[in-house]
């Protein structure tokens, strides 16, 4: 499943955006030098058609066996035994990318909690420290499945339990930590069942076919090691970092539960955005029209989940605002497009 | 129709409106800028927000202004996305304790402003997303993200995908169709084994086309150099755009609404 | 450097699998000369051409191009003067517009920006797509993208053209513009099809592959009207030149007493 826009904060999107394009730039870099070196120059049309490979097969549902429901492979546990892990997280970054922007699946903030959650984990996490160590040129059919099914599993939940921490800690949402984790963690348990034995039958089938030693040599070990683990440890540091700025500025960000949701708690909360309100006051404070105006009593946009009771006048004025300044910029725009009929001017490029 | 079918028209349909239209006048690095501008500003936007977030819709609804895409187009496109955000938010009503205070002197929930806030935020960020590439088109996009100093190793990728979905996705959705003609089944879910089976064969057929691309650029010298595009130009327009949403995502975020509301209808409080 | 153009010097080609492909395949061709290789499925002409383009290296025989044998070593160079369009199009425009694709391969050649777009324009107005420039190709048609395909290793200024089923899956007016296409370069050209009817529009001389082997090589009238051969090497003549069946179907009155016509008659009224 993908995080969305909608539950998301800017400090949590931005660093899993910084996260992830920075572990994105660290696999082009890998993968470029590869291939302008002249030794992997079948690379490129291989991740491209591979890429339209899993976006295809993405769109295929089938029924999980034993359960009645269904999923979809994700994809990128099987790109990452495939390719190796950075190619594979480049081709599921551009997967994820066009369904951000296609299917507006997550969105464009989201872009880098999803990249982590579905690209990051099983590329540089579950495939060199599980998949990989666990099987050999010559491990059994039997073995290979078991493999690909656990850690198939693995990745999803390591992804479904990546979401709930993303979200909680935007804390835009209510729902509590447990309780999301809950409802998110089986759904993802099966959906890791379809992906694993699909990641198996592939790879199986790719084996018999291509010979394992094409995916499994030692130069596939080489990448699947030392790299990922400074990889991994820089965005462990990272994303430690991140999370001790919250814990230190937002103390029940994890521990979110419905009884903590009370109003005078609620103040305090949405740190980096308070800083950015705290900012935007002033600003207001400067150019305001009115400087002596008060807005709505607990004043700052936290007001209407502040709880206290907010007079209905405020929120009428504001909606009122708000729709009057929605017409405005629709209007400029209706405007310009007048213009621009007017002119007729055919600004075909080339 | 099947997922894939609509999936691989949609896709077309989605190439067709970037030609035309002020949009593609402009730089595709400030549509994509001026994109993230505005949703930064709206998951900046506080928990149970609805004022902030209203303003914020005119960014995609601009976009579908200028670029002259029929409103049942994105209507049709954004409804999935709806239940979704619905799941989330619809316990926040009963899970929230505080209450505002309606005309009527009625006390409801500020859960209902959250789960509004929520529907809202789902709605802007996924308008804005079709329509940033339904306005700029996929090609224009990627060559956006070369200007942003994405890597050109991704840049060729994503190209790559857009190129061989269509190929790959045909081939797939002809091998699909065919199941379907036999299985009586119109729409839904194909059982796991034969889903492995048709997934073993396209995977297979894919690893022969992209032998037979190398081959193809092969011949043609490669050497791991692939050429970029037409360079980019930023154009005073460009700036005018970008500084303008800016601002406006920034007055937004710093309630400009509110403020507006206020002074029109005399309510100084 | 020998008078001839292209020199299969007796060569042979396995698989690694065991299947034996070609063996002492020999022929040559001139200047400018245009010659269709023709063969039933499997006969060895994809792997003929994958030979030349040095995709494949023959485990026997050598080939000479331009006075060149190909070897590992020299294939750069070979690839240089050979202009190779693929069966499928798809395969050949991997760029992400028609523009980029035609540029791809004298960017590679080292053509840099001031002589690169009037080369890449002049190519596409020779094959007369010059207003798809900034089209991706999964927006154009068969016949455009085949056009496409061919400005493509136009562009490179190849001097001899190898084609895999040029006219394939066209419509016939597509099929008809590519025919005369071709007939206007002055490229020595290679060209491998199932479509006799093009290769009797088109060629100067076929070679005939049997099983991996050379069964003739002759002027096309001469081939197709030699039935034994064709039928030995598992061909039929080019539609044009196959004689009427005595009693065909071509039956042009509507008769009510007739059964076929009357057939005809009860489709139409459904």
């Amino acid at each position: 499943m993908h995080m969305s826009d909608a539950l998301i904060s800017p400090e949590v999107g931005l660093s899993m955006l910084a996260i992830a394009g920075g572990a994105l730039a660290l696999s082009c870099r890998s993968c470029s030098r590869e291939i302008r070196s002249g030794e992997n120059l079948s690379q490129i049309p291989l991740m491209g058609v591979l890429g339209a490979f899993v976006f295809a097969a993405q769109m295929i549902n089938f029924t999980i066996p034993g359960t009645g429901s269904s999923g979809h492979i994700a994809g990128a546990l099987l790109l990452a035994v495939l390719l190796g892990p950075a190619a594979g997280f480049i081709v599921i970054a551009s997967v994820l990318l066009v369904q951000a922007l296609l299917f507006a699946d997550g969105g464009l903030l989201a872009y880098g909690a999803n990249l982590f959650n579905m690209g990051f984990i099983p590329c540089f996490l579950v495939y060199p420290f599980l998949w990989r160590p666990l099987i050999s040129p010559n491990s059994s059919r039997q073995r290979i499945v078991t493999v690909s099914l656990v850690t198939g599993i693995i990745a999803m939940t390591a992804g479904a339990f990546t979401i709930t921490v993303q979200t909680v800690l935007s804390g835009i949402t209510t729902l509590p930590f447990f309780k999301f984790l809950m409802v998110i963690v089986p759904i993802h348990i099966l959906i890791g069942v379809g992906e694993g034995l699909i990641t198996a039958s592939v790879v199986l089938f790719t084996f018999s076919s291509e010979g394992a030693e094409l995916f499994l040599g030692p130069k596939s070990k080489r990448t699947g090691s030392r790299r990922t683990v400074v990889a991994f440890a820089i965005a462990a540091a990272v994303l430690a970092g991140m999370l001790s700025w919250f814990a230190s500025s937002n103390p029940d960000g994890l521990e979110w539960s419905v009884a903590r949701v009370e109003s005078t708690e609620e103040a305090g909360q949405q740190p980096a955005a308070d800083l950015l309100h705290q900012k935007s006051a002033e600003l207001q404070q400067s150019t305001s029209l009115l400087p002596d105006y008060q807005l709505g009593t607990p004043k700052s946009t936290d007001s209407t989940a502040a709880g206290s009771a907010i007079s209905w006048r405020t929120s009428a004025a504001g909606l009122i605002g708000s729709a009057l300044t929605l017409t405005l910029v629709l209007l400029l725009a209706m405007v310009l497009k007048m213009r621009q009929k007017r002119s007729a001017v055919p600004l075909a490029r080339g | 129709m099947s997922r894939l079918s609509s999936t691989i028209d949609g896709w077309r349909s989605f190439d067709s409106f970037a030609a035309e239209g002020l949009i593609s006048g402009l730089d595709p690095r400030t549509i994509i800028l001026s994109a993230l501008c505005t949703v930064i500003a709206m998951t900046g936007a506080g928990k149970g927000e609805v004022m902030v977030l209203l303003p914020l819709a005119a960014f995609p609804l601009t976009l579908l202004v200028l670029a002259d895409i029929p409103p049942m187009w994105l209507v049709k496109r954004i409804l999935p996305v709806l239940p979704f955000a619905l799941m989330i938010g619809l316990l926040n009503p009963w899970l929230e304790q505080g209450t505002v205070t309606l005309p009527g002197g009625a006390e409801i929930s500020t859960g209902w402003f959250t789960l509004a806030s929520i529907t809202l935020r789902a709605l802007i960020s996924a308008a804005t997303a079709l329509l940033l590439i339904a306005s700029v088109g996929l090609l224009n996009i990627s060559r956006g993200l070369a200007g942003l100093r994405v890597p050109a190793l991704f840049i060729t990728q994503l190209q790559m995908l857009f190129r061989y979905f269509f190929v790959i996705g045909e081939e797939f959705q002809r091998m699909e169709r065919a199941w379907r003609l036999r299985s009586g089944s119109r729409r839904g879910r194909m059982p796991l084994k034969l889903a492995a089976q048709l997934l073993q064969n396209l995977f297979l057929r894919s690893l022969a086309r992209a032998g037979r691309i190398h081959n193809a650029m092969l011949a043609r010298g490669f050497s791991g150099e692939v050429p970029a595009g037409a360079p980019l130009h930023w154009r005073l327009r460009d700036t005018v755009w970008l500084a303008g949403w800016a601002g406006f995502a920034l007055l937004c975020h710093s309630n400009l609404p509110m403020l507006l509301g206020t002074l029109l209808t005399g309510q100084p409080q | 450097m020998s008078h001839h153009y292209l020199h299969f010097n007796s060569v042979s080609f396995t698989y690694p699998d065991g299947t034996k492909a070609l063996s002492e395949v020999s022929f040559e061709m001139h200047h400018g000369e245009r010659i269709g290789l023709i063969g039933a499925n499997g006969a060895g002409k994809s792997t003929l051409l994958q030979l030349l383009a040095g995709f494949l290296v023959a485990q026997s025989g050598s080939i000479d191009l331009g006075g060149l044998k190909i070897t590992p070593s020299t294939i750069a160079e070979v690839r240089r003067t050979l202009g190779f369009v693929f069966q499928d199009a798809d395969d050949q425009l991997f760029m992400p517009t028609v523009f980029e694709d035609v540029a791809f391969g004298p960017a590679n050649l080292g053509v840099e920006e001031p002589e690169l777009t009037p080369l890449v324009m002049n190519t596409l107005n020779r094959t007369g797509i010059a207003h798809l420039a900034h089209r991706p190709p999964y927006h154009l048609s068969g016949g455009q993208k085949r056009a496409a395909a061919i400005a493509t290793v136009l562009a490179s200024t190849p001097s001899m053209l190898v084609l895999d089923e040029p006219a394939n899956a066209l419509d016939p007016m597509a099929r008809r513009r590519i025919i005369e296409q071709l007939r206007g370069f002055t490229h020595s050209q290679l060209i491998a099809s199932h479509d006799l009817d093009l290769v009797l529009d088109l060629c100067h001389r076929v070679v005939v592959l049997h099983e991996g082997k050379v069964a003739a090589v002759a002027p096309p009238m001469t081939v197709f009207k030699n039935k034994e051969l064709l039928e030995h090497c598992g061909l039929l003549p080019p539609l044009r030149m196959q004689e009427l069946p005595p009693e065909g179907p071509q039956l042009k009155v509507v008769e009510g007493h007739h059964h076929e016509a009357a057939l005809h008659h009860h489709t139409a009224e459904k």
